[in-house]
């Protein structure tokens, strides 16, 4: 994968315009040296991107997260190594591989992931059911 | 971008029976095939007839099948080389047509030069006169402001004129003025109108016809400079400009009459360097042809055309896409028989409401001479979020006799329950003595709906 500059103003305006008509509310990027965070409040429907079904409150009832755009299915940051990619604290289930992106699928806080429903490295749409996370005890 | 590209898998930006007949042409050409899809279309049967099938977003057309971004990051997932539009949607959109190639894939298509020209009605009007294809009364030139200026292109032309936006087209941004007293009234709403719709107030004026026909003249082109026009339909029965019914060739009209119309447009074609498939539309009044505007896409009306000519014309749309000399000539395009198309549609046969839900039961009508392209069957869900048209019925009969025979009794064996159809009206409409005898012109229907009560 290449690397990108995260403080080209060309690149900012050209990731802005893709998660907008992507309809994607945000995205974080890290890279050793950069990260770059881009949140587009008041985008037009205003709606949650990390999709989801069921009924996410009740004790015990599991959540299907589904993906807001399609691409590349990935269970974890191939990028790093070491660190616990899938876990509760971030509420982050898996990523979608969006060219040069990784895309983070939150799930929310206090979810605990229950299983992933796509196969690593399978392309994924738009509401294809990602991950089945439940509420942490 | 090189006029030849090779490639072996096809996404297709569009839905229903058009996405279903260009997997079809890919699957007999060993092409692979991928289906974009939106929410909605996302359970249907045709969408998991392709090699592959990727949900691109919301049911809302804005948000998926229009979403260009969404189109082409679709594209370039499932690693397709080409790009084929069918129509409506991005299918005559210039920018996507220039994003799919500067995506090193190919738009099944024109490029986008070709579809902003002729998108342009006033730059297509004006290479058509520079082609020698005859066009309606007026000047190729935008209407201008001044109103004294306004009202002498108008009396030059003769009452009454139409005035048209620019970036208009299929009926819209138009408006028909009988006499002098309304003329710059006309002109200013017209031109606020097409500011609001189509970005940009241009306008032109034109004779206005009062009893024209709809005649339309195929081509094909291929990127080395060859074409070839596939014979000629007419398209005359319209409700607010929607067509209806559709046939090949059009009745009455000789060939020596429409031959040097059609080697006109193969002309202008190699004049602007078009590639692809495209459909010059013409009204046709007293004996006269007089161009309106040229569709740089595959039409809905195709297949009468593939059922005279005996050519198919997606194949060819591929073929010429990866950079493939026409296999054909002009002396070799021979038409047999007459060809009609119905479309059927999903609304109410007496207030043409959309009629949305469940397919109960579908019996398709068959035999020889029949065709029916269609991506519904039993159980299929009518969207209320796109066009009405769910199936085509096409008859192919030796003569146009022959074709009316075999489409009333086609349409008679057509069985489709659940939802309300246009059916009954086309059963209706095909008893019509005046529509038998054929020739009759686009304002036709709409009186005739007017007689039996409905319009």
């Amino acid at each position: 994968m290449s690397k990108l500059d995260l403080s080209d103003p060309a690149i900012i305006e050209r990731l802005t315009a893709v998660l907008e008509a992507a309809g994607v509310e945000g995205i974080e990027i890290t890279q050793p040296d950069q990260s770059l965070l881009i949140r587009l409040s008041g985008s037009a429907n205003g709606s949650a991107r990390q999709m989801r079904s069921g009924k996410p409150d009740a004790a015990g009832t599991p959540v299907v997260v589904k993906a807001p755009m399609a691409g590349e299915f990935w269970p974890s940051d191939l990028s790093r190594t070491g660190a616990p990619d899938v876990s509760a604290a971030s509420g982050t289930v898996g990523f979608l591989r969006v060219g040069p992106i990784l895309l983070p699928l939150v799930a929310g806080p206090l979810k605990r992931l229950r299983r992933h429903l796509a196969e690593q490295g399978t392309i994924v749409g738009f509401g294809d059911p990602i991950a089945e996370v439940e509420p942490e005890a | 971008m090189p006029s030849t590209q090779r490639f072996d898998k096809v996404l297709i930006a569009n839905r229903g029976e058009i996405a279903l007949r260009v997997v079809r042409a890919c699957r007999e050409m060993g092409l692979k095939t991928v289906v974009v899809c939106s929410e909605a279309d996302r359970h249907s049967t045709y969408a998991r007839s392709a090699d592959q099938s990727i949900c691109i977003g919301p049911s809302a057309a804005s948000k998926s099948y229009l979403n260009q971004n969404a189109i082409l990051l679709a594209a370039r997932l499932s690693g397709a080389g080409a790009v084929h539009p069918g129509y409506g949607f991005l299918s005559e959109n210039a920018r996507f047509s220039a994003a799919v190639e500067d995506a090193g894939m190919r738009f099944i298509g024109p490029d986008a030069d070709a579809i902003a020209t002729m998108g342009d009605k006033i730059a297509a009007k004006s290479a058509m006169v520079a082609a020698g294809v005859p066009c309606v009364p007026g000047p190729d030139t935008e209407l201008p402001v001044e109103p004294n200026l306004i009202r002498a292109i108008a009396s030059e032309i003769g009452y009454p004129v139409i005035v048209k936006a620019a970036g208009g087209g299929g009926g819209r941004g138009m408006r028909v003025v009988l006499d002098e007293a309304d003329l710059v009234e006309a002109v200013s709403l017209t031109r606020e109108e097409a500011r609001k719709a189509f970005g940009t107030p241009a306008l032109y004026m034109e004779k206005f016809l009062q009893h024209p026909r709809h005649i339309e003249i195929q081509v094909l082109c291929d990127t080395h400079g060859n074409a070839v026009w596939l014979g000629h339909r007419d398209c005359s029965m319209q409700r607010r400009h929607q067509k209806v019914v559709e046939e090949a060739p059009a009745p009455g009209i000789s060939e020596a009459l429409i031959g040097p119309v059609g080697e006109a447009c193969v002309q202008a074609c190699q004049q602007i360097g078009y590639r692809g498939v495209g459909t010059f539309e013409f009204l046709y009044e007293d004996g006269a042809f007089y161009f309106i505007e040229m569709n740089t896409r595959l039409q809905v009306e195709h297949p009468v055309t593939e059922e005279t000519s005996g050519v198919d014309i997606v194949q060819q749309q591929l073929r010429v896409a990866q950079g493939e000399a026409l296999s054909m000539s002009q002396p070799d395009v021979v038409c047999k028989g007459h060809a009609i198309e119905c479309r059927i549609n999903a609304e109410d046969p007496a207030t043409f409401m959309p009629s949305a839900g469940i397919i109960t039961a579908l019996e398709l009508p068959q035999g020889e001479g029949i065709r029916v392209d269609t991506h519904v069957e039993a159980g299929y869900k009518v969207s209320p979020y796109y066009d009405s048209l769910i199936a085509k019925l096409i008859v192919h009969g030796r003569d146009r006799a022959d074709a009316m025979q075999r489409t009333r009794l086609a349409l008679a064996s057509f069985k489709l329950g659940g939802i309300t159809t246009n059916l009954p009206l086309l059963r209706e409409l095909f008893e019509d003595p005046a529509f038998a005898q054929g020739e009759t012109d686009i304002h036709y229907l709409e009186k005739w709906l007017k007689t039996r009560g409905t319009a």
